[in-house]
């Protein structure tokens, strides 16, 4: 996936410390960086506290940025530098399951919406049970749509250990789904009952 | 014993991947990019301060550079420094004497003048051989020491 790359006068305006491209940069980036970390967390008030310090930390650093990655890309490593260090921090006990299955951006349908849902809840509590390595690897590629040489620099890895630990953490998703699924149809078949 | 789990064949990779890709994502709060643009700091105190610490990965660019210059000012030291051939004065020397008493103190001694060193004089001045006496062979000397006695005929032969 290729991503277009930063306006130059927005980066020139971020480094001057003008307002307006402070402005431009939290209206192109907060949800993104927001999503990813509620994936990191599955905690929203800790998410949205971390999103904050992660662009307060933006502000901070924006003087030093070299531009050899995206502003997109700086941004999540800052965000999973917040995230490491916020894991040492008390969390609160908000599940982002039953934000799934409230999620404004389900289809309208009902009946698609219904099981859009039930996909979304299973493949979430899947999620959930991924470590927190494996959730972030999976995150950063399928969830958040980086490329596996931008995950390097937002984990600081090497790539080819990118793209393993990738793959690994997919068959382990992959795992976890499949008993998702079993357990799934047994309460299918006793919902159902004996066939008379 | 439980069978090792594997992977749900029904599932392939790209199934699950184009799965986690169309996963709607979780929603925003409304007022987080109010807070956030709140948050921002005004212009005077965000703006490039005029010196920041260069970030880690280029630190030993940065001292490379240090030592380079540093390098290249003591070789224009070395190169604009006066000729060696010419008078070095010495700044410990008072300046502001009179002839008389800088004399006093830059002229060497007159030899013989310190009495220490007058016997050593005397002593060289012999060895330098100005009165020394001529020299004949064979030596008219009346040593006192003799080699031997006498030597008889008989040995001689």
């Amino acid at each position: 996936m290729t991503k277009p790359k930063d306006d130059p006068l927005l980066l020139n305006g971020l480094r001057s410390g003008n307002a307006e491209a402070c402005a431009e940069l939290i209206h192109g980036h907060y949800e993104t960086v927001y999503r990813f970390l509620v994936h990191l967390t599955r905690d929203v008030h800790q998410a949205e506290d971390l999103t904050q310090e992660t662009f307060a930390a933006a502000w901070q650093r924006i003087a030093t940025f070299q531009g050899r990655s995206t502003l997109a890309t700086w941004l999540h490593r800052i965000a999973y530098t917040k995230f490491i260090d916020g894991q040492r921090a008390e969390r609160r006990d908000t599940s982002l399951r039953e934000h799934a299955t409230t999620s404004p951006t389900l289809p309208v349908d009902p009946l698609a919406n219904a099981l859009a849902a039930d996909e979304a809840r299973r493949l979430y509590r899947a999620l959930d049970e991924l470590d927190a390595a494996d959730r972030t690897f999976v995150v950063l590629h399928y969830l958040q749509g980086l490329s596996y040489s931008e995950m390097a620099l937002v984990l600081d890895e090497p790539i080819g250990t990118v793209k393993w630990r990738t793959r690994e953490a997919l068959n382990c998703l992959r795992i976890l789904l499949g008993d998702e699924d079993s357990n799934h149809a047994a309460s299918k078949t006793a919902e159902l009952g004996p066939i008379s | 014993m439980q069978p090792p789990k594997r992977p749900n064949s029904d599932r392939s990779p790209e199934e699950l991947e184009s799965r986690l890709r169309a996963l709607p994502p979780p929603p925003v709060p409304s007022d987080l990019e109010a807070r956030l643009l709140a948050a921002i700091p005004p212009e005077s105190s965000c703006e490039n301060p005029g010196w920041t610490r260069p970030p880690r990965s280029r630190r030993p660019a940065v001292w490379l550079r240090a030592g380079l210059a540093l390098a290249a000012s003591c070789l224009v030291a070395v190169l604009i420094w006066p000729d060696s051939g010419e008078k070095i004065t010495d700044p410990r020397l008072p300046t502001s004497l009179d002839e008389s008493q800088s004399a006093h103190l830059v002229a060497p001694q007159r030899l013989g003048e310190s009495p220490n060193i007058t016997p050593w004089l005397e002593v060289h001045q012999g060895l330098d051989g100005g009165d020394m006496p001529s020299f004949a062979w064979p030596v008219q000397g009346n040593s006192r020491f003799t080699a031997s006695i006498s030597i008889p005929p008989d040995l001689l032969d």
